[in-house]
């Protein structure tokens, strides 16, 4: 329990440190390479307490000190990405998330209507401008191509996608 | 073998459990039904989760010791958080992105068109808004959170996952913008 007392704790400490940080950062964009890096900084605080705190407790009994030190840090790993959903959804828009918001909002609507906020501007070239700009594809004024990168992503995709046996998704 | 490693092994056949029946599964299967069967094969993978754990400490009560129940099902229920966490992560981060991202498809279409690249206008001839609209209309009808009564679309039972996305993304926001 103690190991996963502390786990929980440090993953707070990642939590809190992270939002202030991008509090204080410039700009609107995601950090998300700093959330990776104070995460493992704090795994690293989780272990040192692990071994250096709890290992020694012996005046404590029962549930408290089972020995569950990789339970705690596997744990502490899985939330990294928990929390990177939630965080992701700031500022990305999913168009099922949206047509959820639009039918609480209005009630009921047709397919019509939901058409009208689903558009191509809004949900395929917010995807595509940033495969550009950050080398996924090439555009060359009237094609876009892949970059090396991509085509490898792809060739994963595809292996991924003989597995599932499944059509392509989007 | 200890304590750990039996929670963290039946997490991890919970998971090959779910893998396996995912992959044989998930071929035959309509997008209207994928996010009812996500849960069927989640509960399927904690019952291989559940009963693992259960033969693993019914082979070494020593590590729990004979008659303490509440240990006992104290580890069960962490090992079935991290086999949850575990799912989650698949879910999200391999099958969610396969299945429903906009940009992985779109790089798809530009791979599909090798050597060749795409036009704007051909992209999205072959992918497009209405078709993004199209899927996700059926999915979200397929698992009830919203409902078609042949003319227009309403909301249906709660849809969890998206308000509680809502209300974090709100809490995060808040957090980080600065005053």
């Amino acid at each position: 329990m103690l190991y996963l007392f502390f786990s929980a704790l440090f993953f707070s400490f990642t939590i809190f440190t992270h939002l202030f940080w991008c509090r204080f950062k410039k700009g609107e964009e995601l950090h998300i390479t700093s959330f990776v890096v104070i995460s493992l900084i704090f795994l690293l605080g989780y272990f040192a307490t692990a071994r250096f705190l709890i290992a020694g407790q012996d005046d404590l009994t029962g549930i408290w000190v089972l020995p569950l030190e990789m339970t705690a840090a596997v744990f502490y790993i899985f939330c990294i990405p928990f929390f990177l959903v939630f965080y992701y959804s700031t500022t990305i828009d999913s168009p099922s998330r949206r047509t959820i918001a639009l039918l609480r909002e209005k009630g009921t609507l047709t397919y019509e209507e939901l058409s009208r906020e689903i558009t191509d501007d809004k949900f395929i070239m917010t995807r595509l401008n940033p495969l550009v700009e950050f080398g996924y594809a090439q555009f060359d004024g009237k094609y876009f191509r892949l970059s090396p990168r991509a085509i490898f992503s792809c060739r994963v995709i595809k292996v991924y996608q003989k597995l599932l046996g499944r059509p392509l998704g989007g | 073998m200890s304590l750990d490693s039996i929670i963290l092994q039946s997490a991890l056949g919970g998971l090959l459990a779910y893998l396996f029946v995912h992959f044989l599964v998930f071929r035959f299967l309509e997008s209207k039904a994928i996010i009812k069967w996500l849960m069927n094969v989640y509960f399927i993978g904690a019952v291989v989760n559940v009963a693992g754990y259960l033969s693993f400490i019914w082979f070494k009560t020593e590590l729990i010791g004979p008659h303490n129940f509440g240990t006992t099902i104290f580890c069960g229920l962490l090992s079935f958080v991290v086999y949850s966490l575990m799912c989650y992560f698949y879910v999200l981060y391999i099958f969610g992105i396969y299945e429903s991202s906009i940009r992985i498809r779109i790089m798809r279409e530009f791979y599909n068109a090798l050597p060749n690249g795409l036009t704007l206008e051909e992209l999205l001839s072959r992918y497009n808004a209405d078709y993004i609209l199209r899927t996700r209309l059926e999915r979200l009808v397929g698992s009830g959170e919203v409902t078609f009564d042949g003319v227009k679309y309403h909301i249906g039972k709660c849809p969890f996952i998206f308000l509680m996305l809502d209300y974090m993304a709100c809490a995060i926001k808040k957090i980080t913008i600065k005053s």
